[in-house]
C-alpha cells in the first residue's frame, strides 16, 4: 500500500522509554539501516513519541496503553496493512541488540521457518536476572517445549522475527498480556513451530521490567494456565462485528 | 400473606420499577433489563405462593425447604456474572481493536500529511 524501502519492518513497541529508545533507534540506523522501522507508542505519558519522531521514524500512537500484546499486535496489522512480508518485533529498552536482528531474519527469508525466536539460554548463555526470576523463565520454557513438542530455551523471550502466514495468524488471534510463551504453543499447533537461534542479550537500559517482585507468582500461574488453554484454542474467529 | 410475604412483594416492585427507570433514561439497555425484571418475578413467585417452595421440597427430598431458594438464587446470580464475564471480554476485544485501528489510521493521515493525526483534516 504505502512505497517502503524494505520488505522487512522491525516492530518496536515502547511505552515510557525516552531515556531508551534514542539508543535503540541510533543501533537500528547502524545495525540494520536495510530494514524499515516502526515504533508504537503504547500510551507513553513522557517523551517516547516525541523522540522517535525527532529521529525521523515512523510512530503508530496508541490512544491508551493496551500491554504488550496490544501494542505489539497493532505492529502486525501495519506490518499486513503496508505488506511487508517479515516482521521483527524487538524491544524498545534496549535489551536486544539490533546487530542480532540478522540472525532472527536469516531463517525466516530463506522460509525456514515462520518464527525465529532470539534465545538467551541456547549456548549457554548467563543473564543476570535474580535466581527466582530465571527459574520462572525455565519453568515456562520447559512446559513451552512439552506443549509445542520442540525444544523451547527461553519462552519469555521478546525478540522475534515473524514470516507472512506467522503475520497473518497473529494480526487476528495475540495474547494481550504476556504474550510470548502463548504464541510459541498457539503457533506450534497452526503447523508453524518456533525455531530459536542464540543471541546475546543485555540488561535494561532504563525503564523497569514488567515482571517482577510479588506479582510473579500471579504471572507464573496465569502464564502456565493460559499455556495450557491455548493448546484447546480453536482457530482465529472472525472478527466481532 | 404473612408479613415477610409483602415485603418481598415491595422489594420486587421496587427492583422493577428500577429497572425501568433507567430504561426509560437509555442509561439500561432491554436486553439487561429483561434480566432483572425477571429476577424480580422469580422474588414474588415463591413470595406468594410459600406452598410451592414447600411442595417441591418434598418432591425433592430436600429437609430444609429454604435452601431450594438459596441454591436458585446463587444459581442465578453466577450465570448472570459468568454473561458478564463473557460481556466484559468481547467489550475489551472490541476495545482493543479500535484502539489498534484509531492509531493505524492516524499513522495513515500522518503519512498522507494530513499533520500530525491530531489534527482534523
Amino acid at each position: 500500500m504505502m512505497a517502503h524501502r524494505s520488505d522487512t519492518l522491525i516492530i518496536v513497541p515502547a511505552c515510557n522509554e525516552a531515556e531508551a529508545i534514542g539508543s535503540v533507534l541510533a543501533e537500528l540506523r547502524e545495525h540494520a539501516p536495510r530494514y524499515d522501522v516502526v515504533v508504537i507508542n503504547d500510551g507513553s505519558t513522557d517523551e517516547t513519541a516525541a523522540v522517535a519522531r525527532a529521529a525521523g521514524h515512523k510512530v503508530v500512537d496508541m490512544p491508551f496503553n493496551l500491554g504488550i500484546g496490544g501494542a505489539v499486535q497493532a505492529g502486525f496489522k501495519y506490518a499486513i496493512e503496508r505488506g511487508y512480508a517479515i516482521a521483527v518485533q524487538m524491544d524498545g529498552d534496549g535489551q536486544h541488540p539490533a546487530d542480532q536482528i540478522e540472525r532472527l531474519v536469516a531463517p525466516v527469508r530463506a522460509g525456514e521457518c515462520q518464527v525465529c525466536s532470539g534465545s538467551r539460554f541456547l549456548n549457554g548463555e548467563h543473564y543476570d536476572g535474580s535466581a527466582a526470576r530465571r527459574q520462572g523463565t525455565r519453568l515456562l520454557s520447559w512446559l513451552c517445549s512439552a506443549l509445542s513438542g520442540r525444544r523451547i530455551t527461553d519462552a519469555t523471550s521478546g525478540f522475534r522475527a515473524f514470516g507472512p502466514r506467522a503475520l497473518e495468524y497473529l494480526a487476528s488471534y495475540y495474547p494481550a498480556d504476556y504474550p510470548e510463551p502463548e504464541a510459541i504453543v498457539l503457533l506450534s499447533r497452526r503447523g508453524m513451530p518456533v525455531r530459536e537461534v542464540p543471541v546475546e542479550m543485555r540488561p535494561r537500559q532504563a525503564g523497569r521490567s514488567s515482571i517482577g517482585g510479588a506479582r510473579s507468582v500471579y504471572y507464573m500461574a496465569k502464564v502456565c494456565l493460559s499455556l495450557l488453554l491455548a493448546t484447546l484454542k480453536e482457530g482465529p474467529r472472525r472478527q466481532a462485528a | 400473606m404473612r408479613p415477610i410475604s409483602i415485603f418481598v412483594i415491595v422489594v420486587a416492585l421496587f427492583i422493577a420499577l428500577t429497572v425501568v427507570f433507567f430504561v426509560r433514561r437509555w442509561r439500561l439497555k432491554e436486553q439487561y433489563s429483561i434480566l432483572w425484571l425477571a429476577l424480580a418475578v422469580g422474588m414474588v413467585v415463591p413470595a406468594a405462593w410459600p406452598d410451592l417452595v414447600e411442595w417441591i421440597a418434598e418432591e425433592l427430598d430436600v429437609i430444609y425447604a429454604p435452601s431450594i431458594l438459596f441454591f436458585l438464587a446463587l444459581a442465578v446470580v453466577a450465570m448472570m456474572l459468568f454473561h458478564y464475564s463473557l460481556e466484559i471480554s468481547r467489550l475489551s476485544d472490541q476495545n482493543r481493536e479500535l484502539a489498534q485501528e484509531v492509531g493505524l489510521l492516524r499513522a495513515r493521515m500522518e503519512d498522507a500529511g494530513t499533520g500530525d493525526g491530531t489534527a482534523d483534516g
